[in-house]
């Protein structure tokens, strides 16, 4: 079997890291919140205990202490507390830390644990020097029913997941560590055990009743099992519930009975109702991409035999290449939705982020998110991170004002932030807006001005000197601070985004905010576009820009004398002829044709020599060597084998508005 | 897995999840031959919860063929498993009906 349980471990490990981070900025919000306590507690033990398990011993060494620390807030000596809070952001910081030295990255600080385990000590110690039970801490909210620590006597129903003995668990230990919480009568079943001839000899189809008694709660019961209980059933109740809740409770399996034969069924080791997230898999995603790959051959290869068959007029061929065509297609959907996943992933690093960078610059900012759940591919959201971070900076450190200025604005001291996911059509927008002080066209103006991007007298709207802040270089930051300001920013989100084949709205309002709106692609792997040919080329040009086709005759470009604008129901409408721009060889037709595409709010022709078709495109990456190619953003193979480059229309802009390659183009056409 | 002759079985080593695939097709070789199969457990180093799953699916298996199938003188190494696990009840291993006493038949 090819499974390293060290490498999923580590997976796990980040997971919960991730979950943290966000429990402790929950915490922040809540001090009384006695779950979230538990929550963290159980996050650090799995680590610790699984750190230890798996060689990490630096990480298992470090957690213990945060867990002592954390089990004190449970038993509610220590109190919850700001200090607390941030020991904890900073202990994940640090296990992440540990992990990277010990998968060959820089070493840990040293230095900064040690200064990190004094405060976590210090903190510890007030519990002594405490009354238990007196102070803020989760324990006396933990008062309810069969969470109380008090001498009493549990029913436990243990049905292991299927692969527990194959992942190294062992259930002797397990139960040797019940017992360290009261007398247990352990009792075996084996009444799911197959035949031999049926029997995997590596999974588990032993399950247990327990009856423990002893002063203990059920959350104590249930850390014991922490490491087992995925895709494990684990029933615990007290034994005056057992006997209070009747016949439901009757039927299932006292010490020493058989489960009745209903539940059995459900709960075979294979799974079933008590599986839990048992039918979760976890795939690395390089696996997942090399998946999409090999579909993607697949299609190109569907559609090269479909012309084929259809070429040699071959009836027998027929109906199975369109069947085919049909699995293929269901096989293409249901792979592609294998990668999408919620944006909410990526959004809880952001709250450690408005929280860090608002503590550094004195602000009070709330960041509230929407619509978490909203799907994208995997491979956009890799790449979203980035650019969303740095439009984040952007606003707490430029947008939101400090809370002496937004008082005096007679606003709420607390801006706020709203993160947004929704879709719109086969798009998803995300959205960042906040209430801060919003764009200041002025200052936007003046700078592009000195710059000489514009010239003084130049007439824009409020959108048009919004979109110069995604020129390179451009910032009007007073000054450059560590949070952002470098005026290198805006401009990379922006090339971020085109080559996500997104784009990105500025909004913005004095004195009430701004919002940076992306719109992006549901996925990068397949889009629907427009086949067409110049010369003995061929491009696919993405739908989703295009808007129309129109002719244009050899006579009117001659009577335009070298002016690229076409006449479209009386908008004069520029355009790139592609011939020129790639350097194609031969003569143009006698009737070229200019595709329209919508390219920010302008609409643009790209003149070619013949429209093809449509074309449902699967986009195969373009390789190392090509990848600085600005003007393609991938390739597909056509039905006839051929090759067409799939155009990236805003860097087709970008490199006609190149004043190097129109020099370049203008020699060309002397020398001509 | 050592046979003594007339379905006489000698199990020593591991009883665990390093050698369960083995043991499985070991047994199965077992039910190929006649006669009553008794195994001796009292050769047996190491135990865990795999190995004791395939003596029960053997004990299973017999069941299904309507064949006698005996374990004997579990060594400590597995009656101190079974014990933990909740599998050794009244000195017998995992199932009243078999009446294997930990110091044989």
């Amino acid at each position: 079997m090819d499974f390293n349980p060290a490498e999923t471990f580590i997976q796990e490990a980040e997971d919960l890291l991730a979950e943290i981070e966000t429990c402790a900025l929950q915490l922040q919000e809540d001090f009384s919140s006695t779950e979230t306590i538990h929550q963290l507690f159980r996050a650090f033990h799995t680590i610790k205990g699984s750190g230890s398990m798996f060689g990490f011993d630096a990480v298992a060494s470090f957690t213990h202490h945060v867990e002592t620390l954390l089990d004190q807030v449970r038993e509610g000596q220590v109190p919850v507390s700001e200090e607390l809070c941030s020991i904890i952001m900073e202990s994940g910081d640090q296990i992440k830390a540990l992990f990277k030295a010990s998968q060959g990255g820089a070493p840990a600080d040293a230095a900064a644990q040690a200064k990190l385990l004094a405060r976590v000590h210090t903190l510890s110690a007030t519990a002594s020097a405490g009354t238990p039970g007196q102070s803020s801490g989760p324990k006396g909210a933990a008062s309810g029913g069969e969470t109380r620590a008090s001498s009493s006597t549990w029913n436990i129903r243990f049905c292991p997941d299927p692969l527990m003995l194959s992942r190294g668990c062992n259930p002797e230990l397990l139960f040797r560590d019940l017992k360290r919480l009261g007398e247990c009568v352990i009792e075996g079943h084996t009444d799911r055990v197959p035949a031999l001839d049926g029997l995997q000899p590596e999974h588990c189809y032993l399950w247990w009743t327990i009856r423990l008694q002893g002063e203990t709660d059920s959350n104590k019961i249930r850390e014991v099992f922490m490491f087992v209980e995925d895709g494990a059933q684990l029933d615990i109740e007290p034994e005056a519930a057992l006997a209070l809740t009747g016949a439901a409770v009757a039927e299932k399996p006292a010490a020493g009975g058989k489960a009745p034969e209903s539940e059995a069924r459900t709960q075979t080791p294979s799974g079933g109702a008590g599986a839990g997230n048992a039918g979760t898999v976890k795939v690395p995603a390089a696996r997942l991409d090399r998946l999409v790959n090999l579909v993607g051959e697949l299609v190109m290869n569907h559609s090269r035999l479909a012309t084929a068959a259809a070429r040699f007029s071959t009836p027998e061929l027929a109906g199975p290449v369109e069947e085919i065509e049909r699995l293929v297609s269901e096989l293409r959907d249901d792979v592609l939705q294998i990668r999408m996943m919620p944006i909410g992933s990526i959004f809880g690093r952001f709250r450690r982020l408005v929280h860090d960078l608002s503590q550094q610059l004195g602000k009070e900012i709330n960041l509230v998110t929407e619509g978490e759940e909203t799907e994208l591919d995997k491979s956009i959201l890799d790449r979203l991170g980035e650019p969303l971070v740095h439009l984040l900076r952007n606003s707490i450190d430029h947008g939101i004002e400090s809370p002496a200025d937004r008082e005096a604005k007679g606003k709420s001291r607390k801006g706020t932030i709203r993160l947004v996911a929704t879709h719109r059509g086969s798009d998803v927008v995300v959205s960042i807006a906040d209430d801060g002080k919003g764009l200041d066209t002025a200052a936007i103006r003046a700078k592009a001005v000195s710059r000489q991007i514009i010239t003084a007298d130049a007439a824009l709207s409020d959108k048009e000197i919004f979109n110069l802040i995604l020129l390179p270089g451009f910032s009007t930051a007073q000054s450059i601070t560590s949070v952002s300001g470098r005026g290198v920013g805006m401009d990379v989100v922006k090339r971020q985004i085109d080559a996500l084949r997104g784009s990105l709205t500025i909004t913005s309002e004095a004195g009430r905010g701004s919002c940076m709106a992306l719109t992006l692609p549901l996925t990068l792997a397949i889009i629907d576009g427009l086949l067409v040919e110049c010369g003995h080329d061929q491009y696919i040009i993405p739908m989703a820009v295009v808007t129309e086709n129109v002719e244009l005759p050899l006579t009117d470009r001659e009577r335009n004398n070298g002016r690229n604008l076409v006449a479209v129901r009386g908008e004069q409408i520029p355009y790139i002829d592609l011939r020129k721009i790639f350097a194609i060889q031969g003569a143009a037709p006698s009737i070229s044709k200019i595709v329209l595409v919508r390219h920010e709010d302008q609409r643009i022709g790209l003149v070619v020599d013949r429209v093809m078709d449509t074309h449902q495109t699967v986009i195969q990456a373009l390789g190392p060597f090509f990848r600085n190619i600005e003007v393609v953003s991938g390739s597909t193979v056509m039905g006839d084998g051929r090759v067409a480059l799939i155009l990236d229309v805003a860097g087709v802009v970008r490199l006609a508005d190149n004043p190097r390659h129109r020099r370049s183009q203008g020699q060309a056409a002397e020398a001509a | 897995m050592k046979n003594k002759g007339s379905g006489y079985w000698d199990l020593t080593g591991g009883l665990d999840i390093e050698a369960a695939e083995v043991l499985k097709t070991a047994l199965l070789d077992c039910f190929s031959e006649p006669g009553e199969i008794v195994i001796s457990l009292a050769g047996v180093e190491h135990c865990d919860a795999n190995g004791l799953q395939i003596l029960i699916a053997g004990q299973r298996s017999a069941q299904a063929l309507g064949r006698a199938f005996r374990i004997q003188q579990p060594s400590e190494a597995v009656s101190g498993l079974a014990r933990t696990l909740g599998f050794l009840r009244d000195g017998s291993l995992f199932d009243q009906r078999q009446r294997m006493t930990e110091g044989g038949e």
